[in-house]
C-alpha cells in the first residue's frame, strides 16, 4: 500500500465524448490498483458516466466521488481584462456533499442543456452561483495564470468562501510548471484559498495517449499531423500512484492533504438516490396495493364473466403477495394508467416482457395472453433475488404512439418524465472510418477498410484478407488504424434517444439526473441509459411502436363497419377473436402467411411447413426459432427432428428436463439459457443476469461472454455433466448473444401472429385494406399484398376519384362479396388534404363526369389532379390516363374566374397510341402496382422461347423434381443477405404466375454482380431444391432481364434490398 | 472514373466508355462503381477544369470557323449544368475543305488522334445539328434542308432541348418522337406545355431564329518592334525594350491591370528566338520597377548574328485594385515602404531563382525540429494548417535551434532534475542552474515514439543551453541555445 493518502479529483472519462480515452470502470479499477483512497469522475458538463463509475467502485471496494467539470460561458478574460490570447472559459470542478446539493447540480446541468442545442451545455457563472449550495468547488486555473486571476479568485471566494473552494494545481511536466505552481501558491496565500493537487486524468494508462490524440482529432475534425497544439504534448494525463503524486508535490504537501479533505467532505453517494414511484396513479387516501388489487379483480370479472377460475385465483394471490413484498404496485398501476389511456382513445396496445405475462397484467388488460389457457412463464415473472424492477414493454399502434408519449409528458410534466438515453457506441465500421480519417488515410482507403469486414474476425486481424483489399498489413498507418480502432470499439460516441423507454418519478426527475434535449423536437432524454437506470433501481416503461397493431386495429374497424352496414352488431374485438381456430393453423402450415405478423418473411415461410404449428405454443416457438440465435447455436434442426419424432429428446436429469422439457430438450429461449446456467452450472440469479447482459452486449463488449463461458463449463463439469454436454450448452448460450429471444416476448408476439392470421383467413379483404392503410410496415410492398389478396379471391378495384377515399375501403361487389377499393393514399405525390377534399366533394355532390367540374367544385390544386391522372384515377369518367393527363394539362392554378370560359374540350384528339406495357409501367410508377397486367406477361412469349418457365410451374413437384435444372425470370422483389447465412444471397423474383425463391452463393453473386445487384428484373438458371412444399432455385447463372427482352424503359426498380 | 465528394458520400461524376460498359454511370456511389469496375483508375472531378477544357476545345475549333460557341443549353447529359458540346457556324466555310462532310471528317480525325470521343452533325439549323449530333444514328452526319424533316421525325423529343418536366409530361401523354409532336395541334400544345416548347420546335426547322454568342479571343498583351535590319547594338535594343515597356504600361493603365509575368523575346537571324521572363510577387505596371527586373536579363541575352525584332509579352495579367492615396504617405502607394520590400524580393527572386528565396513558416507542433519549415517565397500557400491555442511562450524556446540534436555526455544526479555537467563539442560545461523539465513526446504516428525531458540550463559563463534527456535511452542531447 502506498504511504500517501491521495484521492484523484479531476478525471475525464470517455463520457466526456471524444475527450477522455478510458471507460469509467477502467479508470476506477486502475485507481484502485494504484492505491488511491477515492476517485471522482468529473466529465465535462455531464453526469453521464457516474453510474458506471459508481458500480465499478463498489466492485473494487473504493470510495467514489460524484462530480462534474463545469465550463461556463464567461471566459476567464471577462473577469480578468487585458489578458493575452483568447482566454479559455472558466472551469470549475464541483462535488456535491449531500443529496440536496446533488439535486441542485442536476438541475443546473438540466438548465444548461435544455437551453443549448443537443449535446451541448450553455451555462453562465450566475447559473453556477445560483446552484452552488452544498457543493465543493475546485477552480481549474488557465495554463498561463493572468495577473488579474486574483480578482476571479476573490470573486469566487465571496461565493463559496475559502472553506469550500480550492485551486487545482498540476505537475504535468509542462513548460513553466515551476513558475505556475509558485504563482498559484502565492495566489493561494493571498486569497486564503487552499491548493489541491490533481493530475487532470484523461486515460487510465499512458498507452492510451495515441487513442486520446485520435479522439481529439475526431472531435476537431482534423488529422493528427494537423492537430498541432490541440493535442497534449505528452502522455502524462494518466493515473499516478499516490506516492508519485506526493513526490511531485514535494514542496506543497498540503495540496495532497487537501485531496483527502475534499474526498471526505464530498460524501454524496448514488446509493442515496431513493427512487420514488409516482403517486397519482392511486386515488388519494387509498393504499397502492389495495388499489391494484381492486383494479385487478375488477378487470378479472370482465375477463372471466363466469367467475374467476380457481387456478387463476391462486396465481393472482401468489402474484399479489410477490408484488406487495417487493413493493411494485405503483409500477403496475403506472403501466395500467398508460394502457387505460390508450384504450380510452381506441389505441390498440399490448404488453410484453416477463412481468407482462402475469395474471395481473392479463386482468388489467395490459396483455391478452391468457395465463389460464397457456400455462407457462411463471418462474421469471419477477425475480425476487435480483431486486430489480419488473420489465414490461408496451407496443402501441405505430401511427398513434406519439399520442401516448405526449399523454405521459402531459400527465407527469417534463420535470418528472423523460426518455432514457441510448449510448451510441463505436462499432467496427464507424471506428475504422473515424480513426482512419484522423490518421490521414485517404477517404478511398478508409472506405475500403471500413466497408469490408472480412479482415477483422473477433478482433484478430487477417493479413491475407487485408492484402486482398490492397493494403499492406505491415504499413504503419494501417497497423495503427487497425490497432486504435480496436481500442475504440465500444467507446461512447454520443447520447441518443432510446426507442421508447420512459422514466417517470414522483419528485422532479431533473434533481436525480440531468435532462437534455433529444434530436427530435419535443423530446427530452435523461443522461443515463437503461443499464444505468437498472443499476439504480429506477422505474422504466418502454412505450414502443408496432405497425402490426395499427393494421390489426384498422382491420377490426373495417370488419365492424362492414358488419354494421349490413345490419350486424359489429362487435369484433381484439380480445374476443376466437382462439385455436384449426383453419387458421392450417393456413399457416401451408406457408400462406403474406401480411401475417412476424411469420411473413421468407425464412419464416420456409419454417412454417416444417414446424407445422397447430397450437398457440407452436406459434411461440415459431416466432423464436427463426432468429439468428437458435440458427447460429444449431438448435433448429435438433428441435425439428425431435418434433417429428425422428429423435428422442435426451435429458441428463430431471432438473434439466424441467428447464428444457417444453422445447424438447433444446434451449430456444433466453430464459432457458439463464435457467440452465443456474440449474446446471450453479450460477446465482445475479450471475445469470450478468450472463444475460453479457449476451446482449456481446458485440459491444467482446470477450465478456467467454469469461462466463469458462464459468459455465467448469460449473457444469463440477456438477457431473459431461464436457461435451457442457460445451454444447455453452455454444447454444453463445448463440443467443447473436440475437436471443425471450419467451416472454415471443408469447406476446405469437398472439399477434394468431390474430393477424385469423383476420387474414376470415376477412382477407379487410385485412389487406388495413395493411395497405398502415404502410409503410411489414415485409412486403403494396403490390405483393394486393396480389396476395387477389389470390385469396378478393376483387381489387383501381383508384378512382369518384369512388376512392384516402384509405383503402371495402365495397360491395355485384355478387354481394366484399371487394377492395384502393385508396388514394397509394397515389404518388398526392397529399392527404387534397384526397379528402375530393372525397367529401364526391360524397356531397355525387360522381363527376368531367375533370373540370371536379376541379371547380373541389378546388384542389392542379398538381394534385395531375398526380391522380398519372395514377389513371379518372376511369369512371371514361378517360384513359393519356386523356386525363392531356385534359389536366390545360388547367392552371389561377383565380377561377379566369377559367370560367374554359369548356370541356371534346376528347376527339388522336393522341399517339400507348403500348399496354408502358401503361402498366406507368401504373407501377404512380401507384406501385398495376391491376391490368404484370410487366412480365408482355414478354412471356419471348421468355418461353428462351426456355424460361413461369414461376408458378415450380410448384409442380412431379414434373419438376428436385435437382432439375430450370430457368425462371421475373422482377426482383427482395434481395437479402442474412448475417447467419455466410454471404449467401436470398432473392425473390416475381412474374405474372407467382414468385420464385432464389439462393445465390457468394461466388455466383460476384460473378454476375451487375445483374444480381442492380437489375430490376432477371433471369436465373439453376437447380431445383425442394423441402416439402417449399421450393428454391439454387442459382448458377444470372442474366439481366433487360439484356434478354425488351421491357418498358419506364419500369423502375421496386425491390427492397438488404434490409 | 472521375469522382465527386459531398458531405455524405463519394460518387462517380464522369466515367469512361469502358467503365460505362461495366455498368457504371454518373451519380453512382463510388463503392458500388468500384465493385463493378475494380481496376478503374480514379481522380477527383474538377468542374472548373472541365469547363476550362471545354473552352480550350472551343478555341481550338476556331480553326474551322470564326464563330464558335460553347453550347449554352443547360441540359447537359449529366444533368449538372456543365456544357457538353461546342457549336460552330460553318456557313461559307465548307468550301475550304471541299464539302461539309469532308470538313467533319477532318475534324473527327483530328479529335480521334487526341483520343477524344465525339459525335458530329452538320444541319441547316442549330437545333437540328444539336439534335442529330446527340440522337442521330451516325456519329458523323450531314443533313441538308431537303431531308431535314425525314432526319428529325424519328428522333426522341429529348432532342428538342426541352427541360425534363416538359419532356416527362409529353411522354406521359404518349408523345415520344418528334413526328408525333408535329401531328398535334399547336394551340393546344401551347396551352399545355408553354411557348418554349413551340419555340424549340420551330428552331429545329428554322422557323424561329437563334443566335449564338461566339467566344472571343482574350489574348495576352503582346507588342513588338521590328528593325530595318538585324542589329547587335545593345543600346538600341535596351532602348527598344524600354519603349515597349512604356507602351505596355499605358495599355495596362487603360485596362486597370498590371503584370505578374513578363516575357521578352528576341527574333534572331539564323538562330532560334531567345526569350527571358520575370516573375512578380504582385501585379505592377511601374515601368521603373519592371525595367530594373528586366534589365539584367536583357543585358545577358545572346544577340547571335543580330536581332530582327523584339517582342514583349505580358503573359500573366491581373487587375490592380484601386487604392486610396494617402496625403501623408507620400502620395504614390507604389513607393511606400511595404512596396520597397516587395521590390527587393522581386529582385532577389529574379536574380537568384524561385527555389533560392525561402521564407520560414511556423508549423504547430511541440516537437522543436518540425515546428518550422522553409518554403519558396512565391510558392502558393500550402494547405491551411490549423493552429490550436498555443500554450508556449516566446521564452520557452531557444533563439537558436540546432538542425539536429547533438548527443552529449552528461552527469545527472536526480530524476526530473537538470544535469550537473555536460560535455558538448569537446568542452565541459558545468551547469549552474536549470529550469524544467518540459516533457515532449515525438510524433507516435510517424513511428517515432520517444519521450524527451527538456531543460533550460545555464553554464558557468552564463550561456543558456537547451538540453534534453531521452527517457527511453537515458541519453542526453543539446538542442539549442539562447544567444
Amino acid at each position: 500500500m502506498p504511504k500517501t493518502a491521495y484521492a484523484e479529483l479531476q478525471v475525464t472519462s470517455n463520457f466526456s465524448f471524444l475527450r477522455g480515452a478510458s471507460h469509467p470502470d477502467e479508470l476506477v479499477t486502475q485507481a484502485a490498483a494504484l492505491g488511491c483512497k477515492a476517485i471522482a469522475i468529473t466529465d465535462l458538463n455531464s453526469f453521464a458516466g457516474i453510474v458506471r463509475g459508481h458500480v465499478a467502485a463498489k466492485e473494487a471496494g473504493m470510495r467514489f466521488i460524484v462530480g462534474c467539470h463545469l465550463q461556463v460561458r464567461e471566459a476567464m478574460g471577462i473577469l480578468a481584462p487585458g489578458a493575452p490570447h483568447v482566454p479559455p472559459p472558466l472551469s470549475l470542478l464541483m462535488y456535491p456533499t449531500d443529496r440536496g446539493a446533488y439535486g441542485r447540480l442536476c438541475r443546473l446541468l438540466t438548465f444548461g442543456k435544455r437551453r443549448a442545442a443537443k449535446g451541448e451545455c450553455d451555462l453562465t457563472l450566475q447559473d453556477v452561483i445560483d446552484h452552488h449550495e452544498g457543493s465543493l468547488a475546485v477552480i481549474v486555473p488557465p495554463k498561463r495564470v493572468p495577473s488579474s486571476f486574483v480578482t476571479t479568485l476573490s470573486m469566487l471566494r465571496d461565493v463559496f468562501d475559502a472553506d469550500r473552494l480550492s485551486i487545482a494545481a498540476t505537475q504535468l511536466y509542462e513548460a513553466g510548471d515551476e513558475e505556475r505552481l509558485a504563482s498559484l501558491a502565492t495566489l493561494s496565500k493571498q486569497t486564503g484559498i487552499p491548493l489541491v493537487a490533481v493530475n487532470d486524468v484523461h486515460y487510465h494508462i499512458p498507452d492510451r495517449k495515441p487513442l486520446q490524440d485520435v479522439l481529439s482529432c475526431i472531435r476537431l475534425r482534423c488529422t493528427v499531423t494537423q492537430a498541432g497544439f490541440d493535442l497534449f504534448a505528452h502522455a502524462e494525463r494518466h493515473f499516478k500512484s499516490p506516492d508519485e503524486m506526493a513526490r511531485l508535490f514535494g514542496e506543497h504537501p498540503a495540496a495532497i492533504r487537501r485531496t483527502m479533505e475534499i474526498a471526505e467532505r464530498a460524501a454524496f453517494s448514488l446509493d442515496e438516490l431513493k427512487y420514488q414511484y409516482p403517486a397519482e396513479v392511486c386515488p388519494p387516501g387509498k393504499n397502492m396495493m389495495e388499489h391494484l388489487i381492486d383494479r385487478t379483480l375488477q378487470g378479472a370479472s370482465q375477463r372471466y364473466p363466469n367467475g374467476i377460475p380457481s387456478a387463476v385465483r391462486t396465481r393472482l394471490e401468489h402474484e399479489f403477495s410477490l408484488i406487495g413484498e417487493l413493493n411494485y404496485p405503483a409500477y403496475f398501476l403506472t403501466v395500467d394508467d398508460i394502457v387505460a389511456y390508450a384504450r380510452s382513445k381506441g389505441i390498440l396496445c399490448q404488453g410484453r416482457g416477463a412481468a407482462a405475462n402475469s395474471a395481473v397484467c392479463y386482468c388489467l388488460g395490459i396483455t391478452a395472453v391468457d395465463p389460464s389457457r397457456h400455462d407457462l412463464l411463471v418462474e421469471r415473472f419477477i425475480s425476487k433475488e435480483r431486486n430489480e424492477p419488473p420489465d414490461i414493454d408496451i407496443d402501441f399502434e405505430h401511427e398513434r404512439r406519439e399520442e401516448v408519449i405526449q399523454y405521459v409528458y402531459q400527465k407527469y410534466g417534463r420535470e418528472r418524465a423523460a426518455l432514457t438515453a441510448e449510448v451510441i457506441t463505436y462499432r467496427r465500421r464507424s471506428a475504422v472510418r473515424e480513426v482512419g480519417k484522423a490518421l490521414g488515410l485517404s477517404l478511398d482507403s478508409v472506405d475500403r477498410l471500413a466497408k469490408s469486414g472480412d479482415w477483422w474476425d473477433k478482433g484478430i486481424i487477417d493479413a491475407a484478407k487485408l492484402r486482398e483489399l490492397g493494403f499492406d498489413a505491415r504499413d504503419r498507418t494501417i497497423c495503427l488504424t487497425v490497432q486504435l480502432s480496436t481500442e475504440l470499439l465500444g467507446f461512447p460516441r454520443h447520447l441518443s434517444q432510446h426507442v421508447g423507454g420512459f422514466i417517470i418519478s414522483q419528485g422532479p426527475l431533473c434533481e436525480s439526473v440531468p435532462i437534455e434535449n433529444a434530436a427530435m423536437p419535443d423530446r427530452t432524454i435523461v443522461e443515463w441509459d437503461k443499464d444505468d437506470i437498472d443499476a439504480l433501481g429506477m422505474l422504466k416503461i418502454d412505450v414502443l411502436a408496432l405497425g402490426m397493431l395499427t393494421a390489426i386495429r384498422k382491420a377490426i374497424d373495417l370488419v365492424n363497419q362492414w358488419d354494421q352496414s349490413k345490419g350486424g352488431a359489429g362487435a369484433l374485438q381484439f380480445h374476443t377473436i376466437p382462439p385455436d381456430d384449426p383453419a387458421v393453423y392450417e393456413m399457416l402450415c401451408q406457408a400462406d402467411s403474406i401480411g401475417v405478423f412476424q411469420v411473413e418473411s421468407r425464412a419464416q415461410m420456409t419454417m412454417l411447413p416444417r414446424l407445422q404449428p397447430r397450437s398457440y405454443y407452436d406459434l411461440v416457438i415459431e416466432v423464436a426459432i427463426v432468429r439468428p440465435g437458435p440458427i447460429v447455436g444449431n438448435m433448429v434442426h435438433p428441435y425439428l427432428r425431435r418434433r417429428n419424432y425422428e429423435e428422442e429428446p435426451d435429458y441428463p436429469n430431471d432438473e434439466i428436463k424441467a428447464v428444457l422439457g417444453r422445447t424438447l430438450g433444446v434451449p430456444l429461449f433466453q430464459e432457458q439459457a439463464m435457467k440452465l446456467a443456474i440449474v446446471a452450472a450453479g450460477f446465482t440469479a445475479g450471475e445469470a443476469d450478468g450472463l444475460r447482459r453479457a449476451m446482449a452486449a456481446w458485440k459491444r463488449k467482446g470477450d465478456l461472454i467467454y469469461r462466463y463461458g469458462q464459468k459455465i463449463i467448469t460449473g457444469m463439469r463440477a456438477r457431473g455433466y459431461t464436457e461435451e454436454f457442457a460445451l454444447r450448452c455453452f455454444e447454444q448460450i453463445k448463440g443467443f448473444s447473436e440475437y436471443g429471444f425471450p419467451e416472454s416476448h415471443a408469447a406476446s408476439f405469437a398472439l399477434l401472429v394468431y390474430v393477424s392470421a385469423w383476420l387474414k383467413h376470415h376477412h382477407p379483404a379487410a385485412f389487406a385494406a388495413a395493411l395497405l392503410n398502415s404502410q409503410p410496415m411489414g415485409f412486403y410492398q403494396p403490390a405483393q399484398l394486393v396480389r396476395d389478396a387477389q389470390e385469396h379471391g378478393v376483387t381489387v378495384r383501381p383508384v378512382d376519384v369518384n369512388a376512392s377515399h384516402w384509405d383503402c375501403t371495402l365495397e360491395e361487389g355485384k355478387d354481394g362479396k366484399t371487394e377492395l377499393r384502393l385508396g388514394m393514399r397509394s397515389v404518388k405525390h398526392l397529399r392527404m388534404t387534397a384526397a379528402e377534399r375530393i372525397e367529401t366533394t364526391v360524397h356531397r355532390r355525387g360522381p363527376f363526369q368531367t375533370i373540370i367540374q371536379l376541379w371547380r367544385h373541389s378546388g384542389v390544386p392542379v398538381s394534385m389532379l395531375r398526380s391522380l391522372a398519372e395514377a389513371d384515377a379518372f376511369g369512371s369518367m371514361g378517360l384513359s390516363r393519356q386523356q386525363a393527363l392531356w385534359a389536366v394539362g390545360a388547367l392552371r392554378d389561377a383565380p377561377l374566374p379566369m377559367f370560367e370560359h374554359l369548356e370541356d374540350e371534346e376528347n376527339d384528339l388522336d393522341l399517339p397510341r400507348m403500348a399496354p406495357e408502358k401503361d402498366v409501367a406507368q401504373d407501377y410508377a404512380s401507384v406501385g402496382m398495376s391491376l391490368k397486367a404484370h410487366p412480365i406477361s408482355f414478354v412471356r412469349s419471348r421468355l418461353a422461347q428462351l426456355g424460361v418457365l413461369p414461376a408458378g410451374y415450380l410448384r409442380n413437384a412431379t414434373k419438376l423434381p428436385r435437382g432439375n435444372r430450370v430457368a425462371v425470370g421475373g422482377l426482383v422483389l427482395v434481395r437479402q443477405r442474412p448475417a447467419t447465412a455466410s454471404g449467401v444471397i436470398f432473392m425473390t423474383i416475381e412474374d405474372e404466375t407467382g414468385v420464385a425463391n432464389l439462393i445465390i452463393r457468394p461466388k455466383i453473386y460476384d460473378q454476375y454482380r451487375r445483374a444480381a445487384r442492380h437489375s430490376i428484373g432477371l433471369v436465373a438458371w439453376g437447380k431445383i431444391e425442394r423441402q416439402g412444399i417449399v421450393v428454391h432455385v439454387l442459382v448458377d447463372q444470372i442474366k439481366d432481364l433487360r439484356e434478354l427482352v425488351r421491357i418498358a424503359n419506364d419500369l423502375k426498380a421496386m425491390s427492397r434490398d438488404f434490409h | 472514373m472521375l469522382v465527386t465528394t459531398d458531405a455524405r458520400q463519394e460518387s462517380v461524376a464522369r466515367c469512361c466508355v469502358t467503365a460505362a460498359a461495366a455498368g457504371v454511370h454518373a451519380g453512382m456511389n463510388l463503392a458500388e462503381a468500384r465493385a463493378l469496375c475494380p481496376n478503374a483508375s480514379m481522380a477527383m472531378f474538377d468542374p472548373a477544369r472541365s469547363r476550362e477544357s471545354m473552352e480550350l476545345l472551343a478555341r481550338w475549333c476556331m480553326r474551322y470557323s470564326p464563330t464558335v460557341c460553347i453550347d449554352p443549353t443547360a441540359t447537359g447529359v449529366f444533368g449538372d449544368g456543365l456544357p457538353d458540346g461546342v457549336l460552330l457556324d460553318l456557313t461559307g466555310e465548307e468550301h475550304l475543305f471541299g464539302t461539309e462532310y469532308l470538313l467533319l471528317h477532318e475534324l473527327m480525325n483530328k479529335l480521334e488522334r487526341v483520343r477524344m470521343t465525339a459525335r458530329l452533325a452538320a444541319a441547316p439549323t442549330l437545333g437540328a445539328a444539336w439534335a442529330l449530333a446527340r440522337f442521330g444514328r451516325n456519329s458523323v452526319s450531314v443533313t441538308t434542308a431537303a431531308n431535314l424533316g425525314a432526319a428529325l421525325d424519328p428522333l426522341p423529343i429529348m432532342a428538342l432541348r426541352i427541360d425534363s418536366t416538359v419532356h416527362d409530361s409529353l411522354r406521359q401523354v404518349g408523345v415520344e418522337r418528334i413526328a408525333q409532336l408535329a401531328a398535334l395541334p399547336r394551340d393546344r400544345l401551347a396551352s399545355r406545355f408553354g411557348d418554349s416548347l413551340l419555340l424549340r420546335f420551330d428552331q429545329l426547322y428554322g422557323r424561329a431564329s437563334e443566335i449564338i454568342e461566339p467566344i472571343r479571343a482574350t489574348e495576352p498583351i503582346c507588342i513588338g518592334r521590328g528593325f530595318d535590319g538585324a542589329t547587335i547594338q545593345l543600346e538600341a535594343l535596351t532602348l527598344t525594350v524600354q519603349e515597349l515597356l512604356e507602351e505596355l504600361a499605358h495599355i495596362l493603365l487603360c485596362q486597370e491591370s498590371g503584370v505578374r509575368q513578363l516575357v521578352v523575346e528576341y527574333s534572331r537571324i539564323d538562330a532560334p528566338a531567345v526569350s527571358r521572363e520575370v516573375l512578380l510577387g504582385r501585379a505592377s505596371r511601374d515601368v521603373k520597377h519592371l525595367w530594373s527586373l528586366l534589365r539584367p536579363k536583357v543585358e545577358a541575352m545572346n544577340l547571335g548574328y543580330g536581332v530582327e525584332a523584339v517582342t514583349l509579352k505580358a503573359s500573366w495579367i491581373e487587375v490592380i485594385k484601386h487604392e486610396q492615396l494617402t496625403v501623408w504617405g507620400g502620395g504614390n502607394p507604389e513607393n511606400d515602404a511595404g512596396h520597397d520590400v516587395e521590390h527587393l524580393l522581386d529582385t532577389l527572386v529574379n536574380r537568384c531563382g524561385t527555389q533560392q528565396v525561402l521564407r520560414a513558416c511556423a508549423v504547430p507542433s511541440y516537437v522543436p525540429e518540425i515546428a518550422r519549415q522553409f518554403v519558396p517565397l512565391h510558392a502558393k500557400q500550402s494547405r491551411q494548417t490549423r493552429c490550436g491555442q498555443m500554450s508556449l511562450l516566446f521564452e520557452d524556446r531557444p533563439s537558436f535551434l540546432l538542425d539536429k540534436p547533438e548527443a552529449v555526455e552528461a552527469m545527472a544526479l536526480l530524476p526530473d532534475h537538470p544535469p550537473a555537467r555536460i560535455r558538448w563539442q569537446a568542452q565541459d560545461h558545468s551547469i549552474q542552474s536549470g529550469v524544467g523539465p518540459e516533457r515532449i513526446v515525438t510524433e507516435w504516428w510517424e513511428g517515432r515514439y520517444s519521450t524527451r525531458d527538456y531543460f533550460k540550463v545555464q553554464n558557468e559563463e552564463g550561456l543558456w543551453l537547451w538540453v534534453f534527456r531521452e527517457l527511453e535511452t537515458s541519453r542526453w542531447f543539446v538542442h539549442g541555445l539562447w544567444v
